[in-house]
């Protein structure tokens, strides 16, 4: 899933599936770029992402003012994308053993972190973005991979980073 | 300003001398000449008193690198398996707590070690296997293969190693990508990396029970990359924990520091309780880690961070206090205007637990001296509840740290887990 604008989100409450089952059962959570969020790319881009992540779970929790989506990878890291009333994505969370594919769920934000990355000022565990659009974090120690991106301008109004598990 | 140990480090092969502690080094040897008095048997069994030590130092780093900030290196000797004569000695190796097996840039691999030396591993399908290693800050794509390490006088023979950068390695495959590419010196910052974390191999059961993007690839001769399962064995694993002796964890002896400094020199040593320079002194505490992640809890600002750790390769603390500034340009960084003097709290799944007071000055002047070693150096973690604090180098600064393995007991306690 993309942080950011996400105008086509199916919605479905607690929906698990196992892969192998019928992608077409599957929640479909959609990629969209931030900087070519067109329906032509989102149309495309979700049957990549079900390809890509391959979700074996996936479930949401309605929030007062936005929508927690929830999806396991196959190597068993939860990710979770919040998105608003209009179904634009401001955060996404990852927790597990691997880490999932950072280039699907950071989409256009995905280059930031790895300009980020390319400065090797942190060392190899972590890396972080703090910027005024976007905050990211990416862990990678021993055998956990987590990280949190979220956009701090897109957020809605109330909510906290504090509320993004 | 480098120490003497280290120049010498640069010779080929022959025995060395390590300043200060007299220590002899030699390469390879199938035998076990090396290792007389090992006392084997059980989980750490001492070996030689004195000889399970190497130096470490934290330094600028490998000259094509271009500077490093709160990074630890060694000297390590990499061998062809079972030889005493195709080995090559490799400075600047950094030395990682968080995460285990042996890495080396096949740049840093000169003539007298060729790839080609180490054989190939082969996978379950008979082909070449090829390993892709997703750090935080980019991936590294290289082949597998078997060589043995010499650490000081202890050596890791037929040691399943990952060779970053090999030419002999297939296209990387888009699995794999994740962040830059790390396959130089440059882009990885060190020759190497000695990874002698808590666990005894770098992926661990889940490799071995399937294959998985972005670990071990399957790699014909013609066609493309396919993800493959790797026993445990034949996973890149932890070199210390193959030693004859004092296998059962390390310790990382580091002096204080309480300024930014040019260099820090200090020691490696093998073997938790296993010697008399490796018990764990009683005053220090045992923290136990999740041994499915290798997390612990920290506590800090009344946020508890349930998946922090304690890593020799992060060069700061990093943790999230959103009233410290970061800094203008550095924004990976704080930058408060003045030093502050900070306390966390520490926390083993064993419940035992600690407060530890830290200080964070302002990085922007702490990168201003141009010194490797920087000891009040932080930044944010952009993470809070369930998230990190990440405990760098600069904690391990004039505190002796204990990493114990997992399926090993040191002092008295099963690993995985930390003591200092």
């Amino acid at each position: 899933m993309t942080v950011g604008r996400n105008p086509a989100r199916p919605r479905s409450v607690s929906a698990t599936r196992l892969l192998g089952a019928s992608l077409a059962g599957l929640v479909a959570f959609v990629l969209a770029r931030p900087a070519s969020a067109a329906l032509g790319d989102t149309a495309a881009s979700i049957a990549r992402d079900r390809i890509v992540m391959r979700v074996s779970q996936s479930s949401t929790t309605p929030m007062q003012s936005y929508d927690v989506h929830r999806m396991v990878d196959p190597a068993g890291a939860v990710v979770r994308e919040y998105a608003d009333r209009a179904g634009n994505v401001f955060a996404v969370t990852w927790h597990g053993p691997r880490s999932p594919d950072l280039k699907t769920l950071l989409g256009g934000y995905y280059d930031r972190y790895v300009a980020a990355a390319a400065q090797h000022r942190t060392g190899h565990h972590l890396v972080t973005v703090h910027a005024p659009d976007l905050v990211l974090s990416v862990v990678r120690f021993q055998r956990v991979a987590y990280g949190r991106a979220y956009l701090p301008t897109r957020m809605p109004s109330g909510v906290t980073k504090a509320d993004l598990r | 300003m480098r120490s003497s140990w280290w120049i010498l480090s640069r010779g080929v092969l022959a025995s060395l001398v390590v300043a200060g502690s007299g220590l002899l080094a030699a390469c390879g040897g199938g035998s076990s000449g090396h290792f007389v008095g090992i006392s084997g048997g059980g989980s750490g069994g001492g070996g030689t008193p004195g000889l399970n030590t190497v130096p470490v130092i934290v330094d600028q780093g490998p000259p094509a690198a271009g500077g490093s900030t709160n990074l630890l290196y060694t000297t390590v000797t990499l061998c062809a398996p079972g030889s005493t004569t195709q080995c090559q000695t490799i400075d600047h190796v950094q030395v990682d707590t968080g995460s285990s097996g042996f890495r080396v840039l096949a740049a840093a691999l000169g003539t007298s070690l060729p790839a080609a030396d180490m054989p190939q591993a082969i996978d379950s399908h008979g082909n070449p296997l090829d390993e892709c290693t997703q750090f935080a800050d980019g991936y590294s794509w290289g082949t597998v293969r078997t060589a043995d390490l010499v650490v000081g006088n202890e050596t890791a023979a037929s040691l399943p190693v990952q060779v970053i950068g090999d030419p002999a390695a297939a296209a990387v495959p888009a699995s794999c990508v994740q962040g830059p590419a790390e396959n130089t010196v440059a882009t990885f910052g060190a020759n190497g990396i000695l990874g002698i974390g808590n666990f005894l191999t770098d992926c661990g059961a889940a490799c071995a029970n399937g294959a998985i993007s972005g670990t071990y690839y399957d790699c014909p001769p013609t066609g493309t990359c396919a993800p493959v399962a790797v026993t445990l064995n034949s996973q890149v694993q932890n070199p210390v924990a193959l030693f004859a002796a004092d296998n059962n964890g390390v310790v990382i002896d580091l002096p204080a520091a309480t300024s930014p400094t040019a260099t820090l020199a200090g020691t490696l040593i093998f073997g938790i309780g296993t010697q008399s320079d490796n018990a764990l002194p009683a005053s220090a505490g045992i923290y136990t880690l999740d041994p499915t992640y290798g997390t612990l809890s920290t506590t800090y600002n009344g946020v508890t961070n349930a998946s922090s750790f304690i890593d020799s390769g992060s060069n700061a603390y990093f943790f999230t206090d959103d009233t410290i500034p970061t800094c203008t340009n550095a924004t990976s960084f704080y930058c408060p205007t003045s030093t502050l003097q900070l306390q966390a709290l520490i926390q083993g799944q064993n419940g035992a637990n600690v407060s530890v007071a830290f200080s964070v000055d302002n990085a922007q002047n702490d990168f201003a001296t141009n010194d490797a070693v920087l000891p009040d150096l932080a930044g944010p973690a952009g993470s809070s509840l369930q998230g990190a604090f990440d405990w760098g180098l600069p904690f391990f600064y004039g505190r002796p740290v204990y990493v114990a393995f997992e399926s090993n007991t040191a002092a008295g306690v099963a690993g995985p887990w930390v003591g200092f």
